[in-house]
């Protein structure tokens, strides 16, 4: 069904990623400095899936290509040279890897493929306003009731919400339970009756995350993945997953790449300092690849992904911000041009870089909370 | 912690023999009396590491040495940076054994090598003419052909182990490339620094040393590729060594933030001290990673450039993160951290000289750019 891809050696396998990006990648696709909806999305997203490319990680059985790390790494490299924007990748990333190790035979037979396809779209119903980094303190509640379990609650901070069709949701199943204790993980249909979603305008100037109301959703019983209130244990597993995501090193590569892009174009090399500065950035980002690679190796060879992942989302999504923050330098007049600038005859949106490369230090854990979690976990400070 | 990929078995007891050697030898006290000596370091150790082999591990067998990996060496260097070790494992086998070996002069190799690696004897290699500079454009020495041999001129600059050495491999431009020679006895210490954690670094003339033909380790053709390979194994093994040195003072430093107790709380509850902590915690494994890198390259079928590249990238990596590491341990640790008697001042010291020695990481990351990124990003 599919090429055995981790056999063929690594050029000839660049070679075939690169010409089906530069022969398929819509150009709307490329150097885009902001998160991607799935009306401007789907052309690729279709592309990837119908070549069998949407799932590069997953294993050969459930629709994925299966690739060894050198080869992930490869592939993605293929991506993020051709300057190839994040498509909406919550199933593929989080969900689909939590089905994979913790879903019942029928929810993987029935949601994998259908994430691999792109026919479901995800999001993540994590956050509520009152529980943000203190995700354990949220109030979204399930209570069973025959066959169904009806959800109410609000949550917030929903990445894309408005394209997605499905939504993967944390509520409280045991009110009397502590904190961790009563909380499940459930399945539901975005066009359930009771889930309304409202649209949050960002800094950026974009729709990128969204509030979503749960009003007596009615959900079949067989939703929940795992045991009832077992969800913590899933919400933890998939925030390693998330972690793992957010501290790959592409997007601290993209940002770099468009960084060189425009310092090449507007003569910057010349000058020592900026010379020096973009070789310390350099570094951290081929540093943060290695590291992220020693846990992908780890991860592959069956070892669970341990709190130490922390460190590459914390590294990563800092060191994308100091790369953001270096092409505002770069910029001079043009830092805070919407939509971007010209420098020589390259164009780069310097502040949608640096308006993308806010959140990662919010989003799926800030980094503070992230540093309390090494120290504790890891350092096994007081 | 966490670490990637499971290491091969031999080198896991590579391991285990250096935390052995370390618990009947080197303790911190055996440390901080050889750091008092005039060498700096203890002969009698030098010469127990030598049995086990140290001092040969990167020689082929068919040389007497153990024919172990970059690999293997970054992880004998690892572990005896975790114990501070002062001895010249970086300098005598890496610089000079190996510089001879890789010639291959038959007569050198065999007259010089087998004193070097039993530990008999020392050696050194002198060959930078300029500070702040890291390949084979500054080496300072010239050499001139002559009727029967060779005539040196010049000086070089910080050779380490000067003074203790009983020869010296010496660089020098001869033509358009450079010369490798052998020097028996004979140099001329022309100034001698004594550096933070007891070794020492000299100036030495080679102005007049005439040579005989058998004095040639390598000649102009080959004798720059040498000198930039022997230079790399031993950045490899200081970035090694730093790796070791950075995460010892770090753990001591986290036992301190768990068991001192000030306003009723152990230190290491307070939050400002935990990210901290963490941020070091996270260089430290950046550290790791970019070694492992560097040693893979250096073991693979690499080019000589790509590897230089790499072993740039780590000794910057290894080097920015030991300085900034345990300047924080010093502050974490009060007044006590600041004292010469407590033992975090060994590493301290330590992490000084190699993090400055064949190139601290602002010339490492400039070497890595001009490889990596090309003249025209470089320039």
């Amino acid at each position: 069904m599919s090429a055995d891809y981790n056999a063929m050696d690594e050029r000839p396998f660049r070679e075939m990623v690169r010409d089906f990006v530069r022969a398929e990648c819509p150009p709307n696709m490329i150097h885009q400095a902001r998160r991607l909806h799935w009306r401007e999305a789907s052309a690729w997203c279709l592309k990837l899936a119908a070549r069998g490319w949407s799932a590069p990680a997953w294993p050969v059985e459930h629709g994925g290509m299966g690739l060894d790390i050198g080869k992930l790494i490869a592939f993605q490299d293929e991506f993020d040279r051709a300057g190839v924007a994040r498509h909406p990748d919550i199933g593929l990333s989080m969900l689909g890897p939590l089905l994979i190790r913790f879903g019942s035979v029928e929810q993987k037979a029935h949601h994998l493929p259908r994430i691999v396809s792109f026919q479901d779209l995800w999001c993540q119903g994590y956050s509520e306003p009152g529980a943000g980094s203190d995700l354990a303190a949220l109030r979204t509640s399930a209570v069973l009731d025959g066959e169904h379990w009806v959800l109410n609650g609000q949550k917030i901070w929903t990445t894309l919400a408005q394209d997605a069709t499905d939504i993967f949701i944390l509520a409280r199943t045991d009110p009397q339970a502590k904190k961790q204790a009563g909380i499940s993980f459930f399945l539901a249909r975005m066009d359930a009756p009771g889930i309304t979603v409202r649209p949050i305008r960002t800094l950026a100037g974009d729709e990128e995350f969204c509030e979503v109301f749960l009003d007596n959703v009615r959900i079949p019983k067989t939703s929940i993945v795992g045991a009832t209130n077992d969800g913590w244990t899933m919400a933890k597993a998939l925030l390693g997953f998330e972690r793992l995501m957010h501290g790959s090193p592409k997007f601290a590569q993209m940002a770099l790449f468009r960084l060189e892009a425009m310092a090449r174009a507007s003569g910057r090399f010349a000058d020592p300092a900026f010379g020096e500065t973009f070789a310390r950035l350099s570094l951290d980002v081929a540093d943060l690849a290695a590291t992220y690679a020693r846990f992908a190796d780890a991860l592959k060879s069956g070892r669970p992904l341990g709190p130490e992942v922390s460190l590459l989302k914390i590294w990563g999504a800092e060191t994308t911000q100091r790369i953001t923050e270096a092409m505002l330098d770069v910029a001079e007049e043009q830092a805070a041009a919407r939509g971007g600038g010209l420098f020589g005859k390259t164009e780069v949106d310097a502040l949608g870089h640096y308006f993308l490369a806010r959140p990662g230090t919010i989003y799926g854990g800030s980094s503070e909370i992230q540093r309390n979690i090494l120290a504790k976990a890891v350092l096994g400070l007081p | 912690m966490f670490t990637g990929a499971a290491e091969p078995e031999h080198r896991r007891q590579l391991r285990d023999s250096v935390a052995d050697f370390v618990r009947g030898s080197a303790d911190a006290k055996a440390v901080r009396d050889a750091i008092a000596t005039r060498d700096g370091f203890s002969r009698k150790r030098w010469k127990a590491m030598a049995d086990l082999g140290w001092t040969a591990l990167l020689l082929p067998e068919a040389q007497g040495g153990l024919g172990m990996s970059f690999g293997d060496l970054a992880a004998l260097h690892h572990e005896t940076g975790k114990a501070a070790l002062p001895e010249p494992l970086a300098i005598v086998p890496l610089l000079a054994a190996r510089a001879l070996a890789l010639g291959g002069d038959r007569g050198l190799c065999e007259r010089v090598l087998p004193g070097l690696t039993s530990g008999e004897t020392l050696a050194t290699l002198a060959w930078q003419g300029a500070p702040g500079v890291l390949g084979g454009e500054a080496v300072g020495p010239q050499a001139r052909k002559t009727g029967s041999g060779w005539s040196l001129s010049g000086q070089a600059l910080f050779v380490p182990c000067a003074a203790s050495a009983a020869g010296m491999v010496v660089a020098a431009r001869a033509g358009s490339g450079i010369a490798l020679f052998w020097i028996d006895g004979g140099r001329s210490i022309v100034a001698q620094q004594r550096l933070a954690d007891g070794s020492s670094q000299a100036s030495v003339s080679v102005d007049g040393v005439g040579l005989g033909a058998d004095a040639l380790v390598a000649g102009p053709e080959r004798g720059g590729d040498i000198l930039e390979a022997v230079l790399d194994a031993a950045r490899l093994a200081a970035s090694a060594e730093l790796l070791g040195l950075t995460e010892q003072a770090f753990a001591m430093t986290m036992e301190h933030l768990r068991t001192r107790r000030q306003f009723g709380a152990p230190i290491g509850s307070f939050q400002a001290l935990q990210h901290r902590a963490v941020d070091h915690y996270i260089r430290i494994e950046l550290a790791r990673s970019a070694l492992d890198r560097a040693a893979r390259a250096m073991d693979g079928d690499a080019s000589a450039a790509e590897r230089s590249a790499e072993v740039s990238a780590a000794k910057a990596r290894c080097g920015e993160t030991a300085r900034e590491v345990v300047k924080d341990c010093i502050q974490m640790h009060g007044a006590i951290g600041y004292t010469a008697e407590y033992d975090l001042s060994l590493y301290v010291n330590r992490v000084l000289v190699l993090s400055a020695w064949l190139g601290n990481a602002r010339a490492h990351r400039d070497r890595w750019a001009a490889l990596r990124l090309g003249a025209g990003a470089a320039a």
